[in-house]
Formats: C-alpha cells, sequence, structure tokens
C-alpha cells in the first residue's frame, strides 16, 4: 500500500498519537501481522505476542515511516523481526494444536472432515516449524502473504537471488517430509 | 526464477491452503490498550521531518559560519603576526609616513585607513616614535614603528574579525619567534600585534600608548 488519501491521513493521525487513527490502522492490518506470526511460530499465544510486540514497536516508531515507501513493507519488516527476536529469546514454538479444541464445537457430520483437515494443517506447520528461521520466514510471507520474491527481497533486506534460494532449499525439505500428503492433494502428476 | 519443477507442483497448492491467512483473536486490542507502553493518554506530538531538516540545516549553517568567523579570525591573527615581524625587520626610510609626533601620526592613520590608535600626544620618555605605514591587504591596516630604550617595537592594528567593544585588551595570543616576541589582542573592535625584541619584559612596550601614569598597563 502506497499511502494515498485517507490512507495518509491515517498516518498521518497516527503520527500526532490519535489512538482512533491507530484503531483503524490496526482494523486493517491485524490479521495479516498475527497470521504472520502464527504462521511462524506455530503457536497462537505466541503469536499474540509477537502481534502485541508489533502493533506496540508501531506505535512508538510511526514517526520514522516517511510515507514514501511501501507501508506494507515497513511493517512486514517489524513483524519479521518480532518473530526473529522471539525465536532468539529461545522460547519453544509449540505445535498448533488450539485448531484442534474447535473441533468440539463443530457438528457431529464435519467433524471427521475438519478432523482431518487439523491434522494435515498442523503436520504442514509442524514440518514447517522444523526449517531454520530465515528459511521459514520466507515460505510464510511466500504462502500466508502471497508476496513475489521481489517483494520479500525487500522486506528482508536481502536479493531475490537469496530469497529464491532460501525457498529453493525449503521446498526440498518441505517436499521430502510432506510426501505422505502429496496423494490427499490430488496433485499428483507422476 | 526458481519455479518449482513440475514433479514440485503438489507442494504449492499444499501450503498455500494450510499456511492461509487467519483472523486475529478479538482480544488482540485489549491487550494491546492494556500494555504499559500502548498509547499514552496525552500522545506526544511527533516532530515532522521537515522540522528536524530545518534544525539540522540551522545547526550545520550555525557551526560553518562560526568556523568561518574563528578561521578568518585565525588567518588575521597570522597574517598581522608576520606582518609585525616584517615590520620589526623594516628600516624607518621604507615608512610611509615618518614622524615622532603621536598625534601626527593618529591623524594620519585616521585619514588613511579610519582606524583609531590609542597614542598619547605625547610619548613617554623612553619612547622613540618613528612613523607608520599602510599594510597592503584588503581590510585596512596599519602598522606604527617605534623604539624603546633602543630596541626595535612595532604595532599592527587592524579591524577584529568580531566586534569587541570593550575597553579592556583581551590577549590572544603570546609567542616567540626567533629572538622576537609577538603578543596580540583585541580592543574596542580592533586587532592588535606587538612584535618587539625579546627582553623577557613587556612593560616597556606597552609605554607607546600607556605613557606610564596610566594604570593599565599593570592591570591588562
Amino acid at each position: 500500500m502506497v499511502l494515498e488519501g485517507n490512507d495518509r491521513e491515517v498516518m498521518q493521525g497516527c503520527r500526532r498519537g490519535d489512538p482512533d487513527a491507530f484503531r483503524v490502522l490496526f482494523d486493517t492490518y491485524k490479521d495479516r501481522v498475527y497470521s504472520i506470526a502464527l504462521r511462524y511460530s506455530g503457536d497462537a499465544g505466541m503469536a499474540m505476542d509477537i502481534t502485541q510486540d508489533t502493533f506496540l514497536k508501531l506505535m512508538s516508531c510511526i514517526a520514522e515511516f516517511r510515507g514514501d515507501a511501501q507501508f506494507e513493507t515497513w511493517l512486514f519488516r517489524l513483524v519479521v523481526n518480532r518473530c526473529l527476536d522471539h525465536h532468539r529469546r529461545g522460547r519453544r514454538f509449540l505445535p498448533l494444536v488450539s485448531g484442534l479444541f474447535d473441533l468440539v464445537r463443530v457438528s457431529s457430520e464435519t467433524v471427521l472432515h475438519e478432523l482431518l483437515r487439523a491434522e494435515f494443517q498442523s503436520s504442514v506447520q509442524d514440518v514447517v516449524q522444523t526449517l531454520p528461521p530465515e528459511q521459514r520466514i520466507v515460505i510464510v510471507l511466500r504462502y500466508t502473504e502471497g508476496l513475489s520474491y521481489e517483494e520479500i527481497a525487500d522486506v528482508l533486506g536481502c536479493s531475490t537471488g537469496t530469497v529464491g534460494s532460501r525457498l529453493n532449499r525449503a521446498h526440498k525439505v518441505l517436499q521430502r517430509r510432506l510426501s505422505h500428503l502429496r496423494k490427499s492433494v490430488g496433485g499428483s502428476r507422476e | 526464477m526458481n519455479n518449482p519443477r513440475p514433479d514440485e507442483l503438489w507442494l504449492d497448492p499444499l501450503l498455500s491452503r494450510h499456511l492461509t491467512r487467519v483472523s486475529a483473536p478479538d482480544d488482540l486490542w485489549r491487550r494491546i490498550q492494556d500494555s504499559p507502553s500502548a498509547v499514552p493518554a496525552s500522545p506526544r506530538r511527533a516532530i515532522p521531518a521537515p522540522v528536524y531538516r530545518w534544525v539540522l540545516t540551522t545547526a550545520v549553517l550555525v557551526i560553518a559560519v562560526a568556523w568561518g568567523i574563528l578561521l578568518r579570525s585565525e588567518q588575521r591573527l597570522l597574517t598581522a603576526r608576520e606582518v609585525a615581524l616584517q615590520a620589526l625587520e623594516r628600516e624607518p626610510e621604507d615608512l610611509d609616513f615618518r614622524s615622532s609626533t603621536g598625534s601626527e601620526i593618529r591623524t594620519w592613520v585616521k585619514a588613511r585607513t579610519g582606524l583609531e590608535i590609542p597614542l598619547p600626544s605625547h610619548a613617554a620618555e623612553n619612547v622613540r616614535l618613528a612613523g607608520a605605514c599602510a599594510v597592503p591587504g584588503g581590510s585596512p591596516s596599519i602598522e606604527v614603528a617605534y623604539r624603546i630604550a633602543g630596541r626595535k617595537a612595532a604595532l599592527v592594528v587592524s579591524k577584529a574579525a568580531h566586534h569587541d567593544a570593550g575597553d579592556k585588551h583581551r590577549f590572544l595570543h603570546c609567542e616567540s619567534v626567533g629572538s622576537a616576541r609577538v603578543s596580540s589582542w583585541t580592543m574596542r573592535g580592533q586587532l592588535y600585534t606587538l612584535a618587539y625584541q625579546n627582553h623577557g619584559e613587556l612593560r616597556d612596550e606597552c609605554l607607546l600608548c600607556h605613557n606610564g601614569s596610566d594604570p593599565m598597563v599593570l592591570r591588562n
């Protein structure tokens, strides 16, 4: 998002410390920030912490954002840094299990389907968790946010070649470890 | 660039499907609000970037101007020092205006350069005025040659780089150069540089302007 019109007003409001403007910004980006944090950490509680830290950081340093760059890129840098910080602090990222508790509430007809989906999801998430941080964050930005190589390179401050090689290495690991899900995806072309 | 090979095509949709975006929990905003470091009640006003730039530019300009003044002042000091040392070597016949009377020299200097030299009408007993000479250059500058107890001395006077309206001497510099000694000070917006043959006592050379009864010699 290159800031225009209302977005620019919201940003200026945030710079002035206007809580309403900040609420607008929060509502616009909370899902994206939380999703990156969740997919990176694999833990809902940790994702909450990372998201909270990211928005608090955003509040304190929004004046540093000049408005001539992509706001999303700037915001994603904050999230990525928070993710890597949490990782460096040595916290254990637990597998995503919170979704399973939600199954209790769904109807019996859909339980099996949801259970399978949750199992798949958990499995994919667990395998993603095994990736080294620099490969994992590239995977999250690529598949959760759908960023291009160039956009990922901007966020991470590296070259597109580096992004490509990290993705390539991550793909190889994921392909090997998720091969048991290949048929269920229905994407086998052998 | 790094597109998946055909046998990897199943991975892309799998990852896209299982790493999708999710909704943030509803209580996230409340958590942020409850945080001690959340938005302050009376928000601090952010200083816009142009103000920073303006402050920075002003600071740089002030430093540059101050540096320029300092440099100019230092250059004047150096120039006056050289002129005074050269004047010490000058013979009376090389002077632009030869006179042994303080008032005559003062009038000539005033007419020639506009500078005021506080020469008394009657010099002290040991002082023998030789005359004055205009110093070529941009700003008006003058040298007064004299002898005291047989020793040569020269006083170079020019406009000071920064105006010092006080009557007191503000000494800037004092050094020995070979057998000579050079002292400089500012007073009433003028820079004074005195060169004299080093004999360990400055007081005699001060008699050029302070004719013995003036207590300023001792105070300054």
